[in-house]
């Protein structure tokens, strides 16, 4: 096992906890603060994606704006 | 008058030194053969980290610019490496730096880490003392003997059940939420992935709800502040870290606050983590064998114990790690769990949300191995039955988890890379050279990976007859996740 295989296996195991226990019953959903069309939400989360940052790690500048919504499955 | 006349003289000398020193890297660069991109500032050094904000757009147009800058990089994907070759050497006065892409020359240097060491900059990871990111040769390979074995199978299911405790109240606060909707997954997640890594590496155990802003006394920021305020601001904080003065009340107050804070939150660090040392030592010392074996484990506590063990047999032993050397790695622990899970957790989100599709698919997995049972699963029987969710990862970290260009200095004398664009060739590098590893323009090239700004995590499914027959294939040849080499996981390799 590699000094970095410490880091994967703890993301991996952490990462794949936390998106079997919302991906089982719910289904994730592009959101707006003002409730717009779907479409419209999801043309918002795909430049938001686009016009991330990269310093150490690439990350959201404005994280406050990625809204989604949970539905039932 | 003499001052000037020495400031006029030493500005000419510069100013003569910079088109001669450029000249010369560019003669020994075009020995490479490569494509050359010629940069009028030195990658790294002050004027260039300014150069953005006095020039502005203009700089961010600029090739030169383009290449190494971690956002641009992350922006441009292959594109430049399409243009310019797998390789390209980029010429700037201070030095030669081969920019590749090629997945066999990053394989290589991440293999020979005598030739390629890290860099100095990877010092700014070092403020609290060494770790296995920055330390090189000999001292590396001694913190990889102490920390791997820290990670076993005890640690994986500890974490398994907390993150699976953290993400639930997670989830039920968002589903209480007005329509179920929320715009604070990234702090959120970050939440998360902040009370996993406080439970599995300094045993500190907390509920999802008591939020990170509690704080302890004799603190003045909170833990996750104090991370955060160092994470954003490494370049301050390697540099005014290695200055005990500036610690001085009278210094202090003619500081900016950006500085102070910087400054606090590198003591506060360093003051939990001695705590949770002493804390971690304490609790060792007082419980029995037989009662610590129904302890939580912790990466500390482990780490710790082992090196502890390895003093007490010869008290000269390499394998002993000093308090500073602890905090270092529980640094390393604390950034790599705290920041990547955090943002490769918002990213995965962002995507499915895009992409119901995958949605659905993902949940068929998990309606077989779940059973809409999220209460006790058990990790073992669990998590190796989540190949789908676990692709999710892989796909994730491909596109938004991978550290920006990784500079590493091929040592001493001129280095041989090896590189290829049918088959591996050995590749001479001019004196004064740097490597700079595009990861992200690797893991986008259309030559390893179909569609590759595309995010689809069935690209690492190998169907089988069966979604049971399934397998997660991870080619070690062409993907760098986590920022380190090609690794091997059990079970989960071709």
């Amino acid at each position: 096992m590699k000094a970095n295989d410490v880091v994967t296996e703890f993301a991996q195991v952490e990462f794949t906890a936390v998106l079997a226990t919302i991906l089982t019953k719910y289904k994730v959903v592009p959101a707006s603060q003002d409730n717009g069309s779907e479409e419209a939400a999801s043309e918002g989360i795909r430049k938001l994606v686009a016009a991330s940052s990269a310093s150490m790690t690439v990350y959201f500048p404005e994280p406050e704006k990625l809204w989604v919504k949970l539905v039932k499955r | 008058m003499a001052i000037v006349l020495a400031i006029l003289l030493l500005a000419s000398a510069v100013l003569l030194s910079w088109p001669y020193k450029l000249y010369r890297n560019y003669l020994a660069a075009r020995k490479t053969g490569l494509r050359l991109v010629i940069s009028p500032l030195t990658p790294f050094e002050l004027p260039w980290h300014m150069s953005p904000a006095i020039f502005g757009s203009i700089v961010k147009r600029q090739r030169w610019f383009r290449a190494l800058d971690q956002t641009c990089s992350w922006q441009d994907k292959s594109k430049l490496h399409q243009e310019l070759g797998l390789c390209f050497m980029h010429v700037s006065p201070g030095m030669n730096m081969l920019c590749t892409s090629d997945p066999v020359a990053i394989d290589y240097v991440f293999k020979k880490m005598k030739d390629f060491v890290k860099p100095e900059v990877f010092k700014t990871l070092d403020f609290f003392g060494p770790n296995i990111i920055t330390v090189n040769d000999e001292p590396w390979a001694r913190h990889r003997r102490l920390t791997a074995p820290c990670f076993n199978e005890r640690v994986s299911t500890f974490v398994w059940d907390e993150s699976l405790r953290q993400a639930k109240d997670m989830l039920e606060d968002w589903l209480a939420k007005p329509d179920a909707k929320s715009n604070t997954v990234t702090q959120d997640s970050g939440t998360v992935a902040l009370h996993v890594i406080t439970a599995a590496a300094f045993g500190e155990q907390r509920n999802y709800r008591e939020g990170v802003n509690t704080l302890p006394p004799n603190h003045e920021l909170t833990f996750r502040d104090s991370l955060r305020t160092v994470l954003r601001n490494p370049v301050t904080a390697a540099v005014i870290g290695g200055i005990p003065w500036l610690n001085n009340p009278t210094v202090q107050r003619i500081l900016s606050n950006r500085i102070r804070k910087v400054l606090l939150a590198l003591a506060e660090f360093k003051t939990y983590m001695l705590e949770a040392i002493a804390r971690e030592r304490k609790s060792s010392k007082s419980t029995s064998p037989a009662t610590n074996t129904n302890k939580k484990p912790n990466l500390l506590n482990a780490l710790i114990n082992a090196s502890d063990e390895a003093q007490s047999q010869d008290s000269k032993s390499p394998t002993y790690m000093s308090d500073d050397e602890l905090t270092g790695n529980m640094f390393m622990f604390a950034f790599a769990g705290h920041e990547t899970t955090a943002t490769t957790i918002s990213y995965a989100l962002a995507q499915l949300a895009l992409n119901p599709d995958i949605q659905d698919w993902v949940a068929e997995e998990l309606a077989e191995v779940v059973q809409q049972n999220t209460e006790s699963l058990d990790y073992a029987k669990t998590h190796p039955r989540l190949k789908r969710t676990l692709a999710l990862v892989y796909e994730t970290v491909r596109l938004f988890g991978v550290p920006p260009p990784w500079r590493s200095i091929a040592s001493k004398e001129p280095q041989l890379l090896v590189a290829s664009a049918t088959e591996p060739t050995y590749l001479a590098l001019p004196p004064n050279t740097q490597v700079s590893l595009n990861v992200f323009a690797c893991h986008t090239s259309p030559e390893w990976y179909d569609d590759g700004e595309v995010w689809n995590p069935k690209r690492w499914i190998k169907e089988g007859s069966g979604m049971a027959e399934e397998q997660l294939s991870v080619n070690d040849k062409k993907f760098f996740g986590w920022g380190a080499g090609p690794r091997v996981c059990p079970g989960q390799s071709e």
